[in-house]
């Protein structure tokens, strides 16, 4: 039988390479040279990270633009293989790393309902069985059945924050998710997290907002230049991000 | 200058700059190339050679459509499925989604809209006195290998595309010489003594030509047509599958 407390996702020493080439012909040319030449340069949008996520742990990942977060949710979510190191995954993983993905303009916000789910690779009939929920949780009012492209980006982030919102998965993946929409809507989704949480399923979100890091996670991984620099304390991780142009070293691990 | 004249100009100066930036940054050298080659080929083709072809036949017309269509839904399938991941880079970027199945996805489109073609095509045929049975329904038959021919090259193409984003200028172009070096809009008469080879070793005039003989004179595939389209459709999609496979990870981070 297998352990609950299992990790659902584990990381180990895993490295996203990325190859940059200043044009295509570039990319070209080292391709006809079979590997002799290497015209472009390696990037590595993380390297080296070795992480575990289990059941009901909620994990903050913050750090400036181009730290490696987005990259790190890449891996987390298996939308990337690593280029080194390995990634071992059990149970559903849903990632929402653009809210909205899979949404049309023209269509309507129950019409979007119901085709993203189809793309989030839900289960059959979810939208169906829930759309009241949904409807009422997004509380688009008649917009709900008018075109999104009539939609303020708040009230696209409410429809598609609320796509999920009765989803089942042991693991949420977030990019910045939270940024939009208005303070209500921010706290009903803070609530949402939390009963997600006492649920059992486990979180992980990038973002810039303390106020986030603080209120949900228990755990915090600071990035800098595509490494994990600090791992634990929610409040260590806001004093080390708020001190860094300081250059001043976290109080405790 | 009044206001309203004034803030129509500036705007007529960032749509020019729009434009401007959109010339220098969102084509390549040898997209400009492509582009221009397209219509001056056609110009070329159509006002020199199409009086001479149409002389050839007297069902001409039909002739045309019938190798002409299935030709046309060859090369946009091709051209749809190299563009499926970049048309879906919204999707790749956030969602877990198989690159293949994109691309089969979008071949399976293409197959559905050419099936309505042949009905149409069937119908003119009869209209022109062809003789209709059951042997036509090896139609979706051949259209099916020929689509899943397509496929194949779309799972090369559509990585490639993300690499190279001037294959999409490059295409149009290079299929247009390639129909124009096939027998579409001439008789196989006019090049087969000459490159018998050619007729041999060009694929997709492996699927036009039965499905033509089919279409205008009510011909089942004979055994050899039909090892022939086996082939190059399992050549294309085996190849095409590796190719995509190694691929696949490097457009993906590009997109």
């Amino acid at each position: 039988m297998s352990d609950p407390r299992a990790p659902l996702v584990s990381l180990e020493k895993a490295g996203k390479r990325y190859r940059v080439y200043a044009s295509p012909g570039e990319r070209l040319l080292d391709w006809l040279s079979l590997g002799r030449r290497s015209g472009g340069a390696e990037w590595w949008g993380v390297r080296g990270v070795s992480l575990q996520i289990r059941p009901g742990e909620a994990i903050g990942v913050v750090g400036a633009n181009g730290a490696g977060k987005t990259t790190l949710l890449r891996l987390v979510a298996g939308l990337v293989e690593p280029t080194e190191g390995t990634r071992e995954a059990r149970g559903r993983v849903l990632p929402l790393l653009a809210l909205g993905t899979g949404m049309r303009a023209e269509l309507t916000g129950r019409e979007n309902v119901r085709l993203a789910a189809d793309l989030l690779g839900l289960p059959a009939g979810y939208a169906d069985a829930e759309l009241g929920r949904i409807e009422a949780f997004a509380d688009l009012g008649d917009f709900f059945d008018r075109p999104l492209a009539f939609y303020s980006r708040g009230m696209k982030t409410r429809l598609a924050f609320s796509l999920i919102a009765f989803a089942e998965a042991d693991l949420f993946v977030f990019d910045e998710a939270l940024a939009g929409g208005d303070a209500g809507f921010r706290e009903k989704c803070h609530d949402w997290l939390d009963a997600i949480r006492a649920a059992g399923a486990a979180v992980i979100l990038a973002t810039h907002q303390p106020a986030s890091l603080l209120r949900f996670c228990e755990r915090a991984l600071v990035l800098r230049r595509g490494a994990i620099e600090w791992d634990g304390e929610p409040k260590a991780a806001v004093a080390m991000i708020r001190d860094d142009k300081a250059g001043r070293a976290p109080a405790s691990s | 200058m009044t206001a309203a004249s004034e803030t129509r100009f500036r705007g007529l100066g960032r749509l020019f700059r729009l434009a401007r930036a959109d010339l220098r940054y969102g084509q390549s050298g040898s997209s400009w190339l492509f582009f221009l080659a397209n219509p001056l080929l056609q110009i070329l083709v159509y006002s020199q050679a199409l009086p001479f072809f149409r002389s050839q036949r007297e069902d001409y017309v039909l002739f045309l459509c019938a190798g002409l269509l299935p030709w046309q839904s060859f090369s946009e399938s091709v051209v749809r499925a190299s563009q499926a991941l970049v048309r879906n880079a919204g999707l790749l970027r956030a969602l877990p989604l198989r690159t293949d199945l994109l691309v089969a996805q979008s071949s399976l489109i293409s197959l559905l809209g050419f099936l309505v073609v042949l009905a149409l095509l069937l119908a003119l045929a009869a209209l022109h006195g062809a003789p209709l049975g059951a042997v036509h329904l090896w139609l979706p038959v051949l259209a099916l290998l020929m689509h899943a021919f397509a496929c194949g090259l779309g799972l090369l193409l559509a990585p490639l595309r993300v690499l190279f984003p001037a294959i999409q200028e490059a295409q149009r172009p290079l299929f247009q010489i390639w129909m124009w070096a096939t027998p579409i809009v001439y008789a196989e008469s006019l090049v087969a003594h000459r490159f018998p080879w050619w007729l041999r070793w060009n694929p997709p005039y492996a699927f036009v030509r039965p499905l033509r003989a089919l279409l205008l004179e009510g011909a089942a595939p004979d055994w050899a047509s039909l090892q022939q389209m086996i082939f190059w459709t399992a050549s294309s999609l085996v190849a095409g599958s590796l190719a995509h496979r190694a691929l696949r990870a490097e457009a993906r981070d590009l997109l």
